[in-house]
């Protein structure tokens, strides 16, 4: 392994570029590349990094070039994921892309929801829930595909812009600009949530703890369905709960870590925003 | 008519004057390194400025450590240009820069013309090297900027530019389009970069008013739409279309420098429409639809431009078509009058200084919530609730040669529920019956705001850290008029056309102006001194003289010495037997190149 190299224990948290290492301690800068990250796919051999300038392959070695994965057709990435065969699938500004290879093996994207209407293809979130289910949180609610994103149909929730999504517990959470939290068995059908955040920009469960991340900071429900504020107030973008670590993003702000289940939280590391937390091993 | 090649000899004339200007400046860029290489020679200073620029930072360049088109594009149109002659070392530091540097395609239209064609241009030199910056082999680059800047051509032959008309970047569409005509290896894409070069001098020439740029402008910089001599765009007027006495301080710019020394030259019959009009005349363009990615259930609909180019000024409007009630480009300027005169004194606008934050993250990444400081931080002066210029759901634009109706209807929870006027300091106004009355010697001109209005004094400053001491930036009368429903009506005719000022003073506020059912019902009408009769349904039909104007029929070129439809790719600029055809070949039935930049 180089020096410096990408490991299954490491942390990964994009901000301005793509940092590694341990919430509480130190952090590592993982290549010469302050791209605005937005989104990180973890794999064995390299990460897939979502910028507001394009999508890129980053090598586990810090020191490696990092190679440009999107084309003219792609520009702000928001998120990124695989599809069955690991093929990345971006979602960003003009929608959900896909892309094929060209004679010379070079990838050419295109929009699956180019010709839905703005707010339906400005895509925050894309989660490929098997090898044909599609949700995409959209700036006009959740969009579901059965067929790999060949067509798109609205849900329940719709008329808000969403912006988290994630399975948690066989479950659906989605959150929204200004209805709170939501969740749903299928992606069809949602209801709301009790929730004391209008918006809610990231969503985390571990047992029986909830976690919301809102404009106003941390919201956390614990077993016995109290919400309690935690943590700094800020616009938290992203959370991750790892047994009693707690880590948060905020944009602007920073990433906040507490070791005692949001009792006290602390500012770690170099980073104004934090926009993407990766706990070790997983996918983002 | 003038002939091309004694018309090449006089811009070739005066880029011979600009160049020496320019090799006489102390401290050079990229941009402006081209004059050492053409006069003095001086390597170091040439290393110096090449090692300067590529460390600046720069506006489109993104974050510190990472070059942006700012950086690439006069890099690599150094190099090309001058290979041969060009010091070693200034050489390997933009070879070493494009081959292994971080780089980025901004996020305007200017700014990824400027990343492709340098980057095109580099793919090109260096097309044997394994690997390019970005990781891929050079041809993957070629390739992808090649597609760019062909989708993005076909796009403006067809639907009219994106990026339309700004006096402060049309420079950065011309010059790496010049560039490319110099230096690109691809004669397809170089036959087709002629093309559309002619249609962006023809723009220029169109609207060229005395050294002005009149009329709507899809970005005019900030806080410079009462200028008259705007952007660095100034530059090309003066090399093109030429007319007046070389100044330095008004007609160099860097970013221009490049062009001085390219064998490319417009055709001669631009510069004459420039410059001579026989007769009052109207232009017509459309441009393509502002590019609005949320915040909105439909897309915005094509620009209609509207230009009335009298003797003794200049009145533009635009349709813009934005949808929904949070798009509101951050530098657009919808409409001016403009004529000749000195800075601040030759310009009347006005605008609804639209605020929330919606409007940036309508085009920008930012959640609405942190755009408001994510933009506004680094450029305050964009959530002034005195700004006079950006764009707003809210106003409409009704024009009949010099007559015009700019009206807004507000909702009451707008952060900034009115709107703001500039006039002129020079003018000896006339307040007569709620009209103010203007003698420009040359012209006469009334302004007649639709609602209750207070006069303000504005002066703005670039040095503005304590106090504000000149007014650099802005200077003039602020007329702020009432919401829910400010608005002007205006009207100006040629002195030659009245017997008197009086006589026009006297006219005018005896014209009709039909305000009763505009807060009510949405209804406005203004009778012109000719009798003329312009009616504005706010989100309904315009009609002058009863007739509805029906927009959709606005041609991508219109006017008595411009003609073409959209969609054809195919335009005639000048008359009789001076004339310039342009035909791009296009496929109207080929799906256009999807839009992926911003304004």
């Amino acid at each position: 392994m180089a020096v410096g190299e990408v490991s299954e224990q490491d942390w990964i948290v994009g901000s301005t570029g793509v940092w590694a290492g341990d919430p509480q301690g130190e952090w590592r800068s993982h290549g010469p590349y302050p791209f605005a990250v937005e989104g990180i796919q973890r794999a064995e051999s390299s990460l897939l990094v979502g910028t507001g300038h394009g999508l890129w392959e980053a090598p586990l070695d810090p020191v490696g070039r990092w190679t440009q994965l999107h084309d003219e057709a792609l520009t702000e990435v928001l998120d990124v994921a695989r599809d069955a065969e690991g093929a990345p699938v971006a979602a960003g500004s003009y929608g959900v892309s896909v892309s094929t290879t060209d004679e010379f093996g070079l990838r050419r994207w295109r929009s699956l929801t180019e010709d839905l209407s703005p707010d339906q293809r400005y895509t925050n979130v894309i989660r490929l829930a098997g090898p044909d289910l599609w949700l995409a949180a959209t700036e006009a609610g959740v969009l579901i595909s059965t067929n790999s994103g060949l067509h798109w149909e609205s849900t329940e929730l719709s008329g808000s812009p969403v912006r988290s999504l994630e399975k948690l517990d066989d479950q659906w959470w989605a959150g929204t600009d200004d209805r709170g939290l939501w969740c749903s068995h299928d992606g069809h059908a949602w209801k709301q949530v009790d929730c004391p955040a209008a918006a809610v920009f990231s969503v985390a469960l571990s047992g029986n703890n909830l976690l919301v991340g809102g404009y106003d900071g941390v919201h956390w429900r614990n077993a016995q369905g109290v919400w309690k504020q935690s943590g700094p107030r800020a616009l938290i973008r992203c959370l991750v709960m790892a047994g009693k670590i707690w880590v948060a993003g905020a944009d602007p702000g920073g990433l906040w870590v507490s070791g005692d289940e949001g009792a006290s939280w602390h500012r770690q590391g170099p980073f104004q925003r934090v926009t993407v937390i990766c706990p070790p091993g997983g996918a983002a | 008519m003038i002939d091309q090649q004694a018309y090449e000899q006089q811009v070739q004339a005066r880029a011979d004057e600009m160049l020496d200007a320019v090799a006489q400046q102390e401290r050079q860029s990229a941009w402006s390194a081209h004059s050492i290489l053409a006069r003095s020679h001086d390597d170091q200073q040439v290393i110096d400025a090449v090692a300067r620029s590529l460390a600046q930072v720069v506006p489109g360049a993104g974050d510190g450590g990472m070059g942006g088109p700012f950086h690439i594009l006069p890099a690599m149109l150094l190099h090309c240009r001058w290979e041969a002659e060009l010091p070693a070392q200034a050489a390997d530091m933009i070879c070493d820069f494009m081959l292994r540097g971080v780089l980025v395609r901004g996020n305007t239209e200017n700014h990824w013309l400027m990343y492709y064609t340098g980057n095109l241009l580099a793919a090109e030199r260096w097309r044997e090297e394994a690997q390019f910056w970005n990781g891929q082999p050079p041809v993957a680059m070629q390739r992808e900027a090649t597609r760019w800047i062909l989708g993005t051509i076909e796009r403006t032959a067809r639907i009219g530019h994106h990026e339309y008309d700004s006096p402060g970047y049309h420079i950065e569409h011309m010059m790496p389009l010049i560039g490319l005509y110099e230096h690109t290896t691809d004669k397809h894409l170089r036959a087709q970069v002629e093309r559309v070069l002619t249609l962006k001098v023809a723009d220029m020439a169109l609207e060229f008013f005395k050294g002005s740029w009149a009329g709507s402008h899809s970005r005019e910089g900030y806080r410079e739409n009462t200028w008259t001599r705007v952007g660095p765009i100034r530059t090309l007027q003066y090399l093109y279309f030429g007319g007046e006495p070389f100044d330095p301080e008004v007609h160099l710019h860097g970013f221009a420098i490049p062009a001085l020394l390219a064998t490319y030259r417009p055709p001669a019959v631009l510069a004459r429409m420039a410059w001579e009009r026989k007769t009052p005349q109207l232009v017509k363009k459309t441009k393509a639809p502002r590019n609005i990615i949320r915040h909105a259930d439909h897309y915005a609909g094509p620009v209609y431009k509207t230009t009335f180019m009298s003797e003794s000024f200049a009145l533009g409007s635009a349709q813009i078509n934005l949808p929904g009630t949070s798009a509101g480009p951050i530098d657009l300027v919808s409409w001016d009058l403009t004529w000749s005169g000195a800075k601040h004194q030759a310009k009347i606008t006005c605008n609804h200084p639209f605020l929330s934050p919606e409007r940036f993250s309508a085009f920008l990444g930012p959640h609405p919530q942190n755009a408001r400081r994510a933009v506004g931080d680094g450029k305050p002066y964009l959530q002034s609730p005195d700004r006079l210029f950006g764009a707003s759901p809210f106003e409409r634009i009704v024009q009949h040669d010099g007559a015009a109706i700019v009206a807004y209807r507000i909702p009451e929870q707008d952060e900034a529920p009115f709107a703001n006027l500039f006039l002129p300091l020079s003018t000896d106004w006339v307040e007569r019956s709620g009209w103010l009355l203007g003698d420009m010697g040359d012209f006469y001109v009334g302004v007649h705001p639709l609602a209750a209005y207070h006069w303000e004094r504005i002066r703005q400053s670039r040095n503005d850290a304590i106090m504000v001491s000149d007014g650099d930036l802005i200077d003039g009368w602020l007329l702020r008029i009432d919401g829910p429903t400010p608005g002007i009506a205006i009207e100006a005719v040629e002195a030659t056309a009245v017997d008197s000022f009086e006589v026009f003073c006297d006219r005018r506020t005896a014209a009709g102006l039909g305000l009763e059912a505009w807060s009510a019902k949405a209804l406005v009408s203004l009778q012109t001194i000719a009798g003329d009769q312009i009616e504005m349904e706010f989100d309904g039909e315009h009609r002058v003289n009863g007739e509805v104007i029906d927009y959709a029929s606005w041609p991508l070129y219109g006017a008595p010495e411009a003609e073409g439809e959209l969609h054809t790719g195919r335009m005639r600029f000048g008359s009789g037997a001076d004339l310039v055809d342009v035909d791009f070949g296009i496929d109207p039935q080929k799906p256009l190149m999807p839009m992926r930049v911003i304004g």
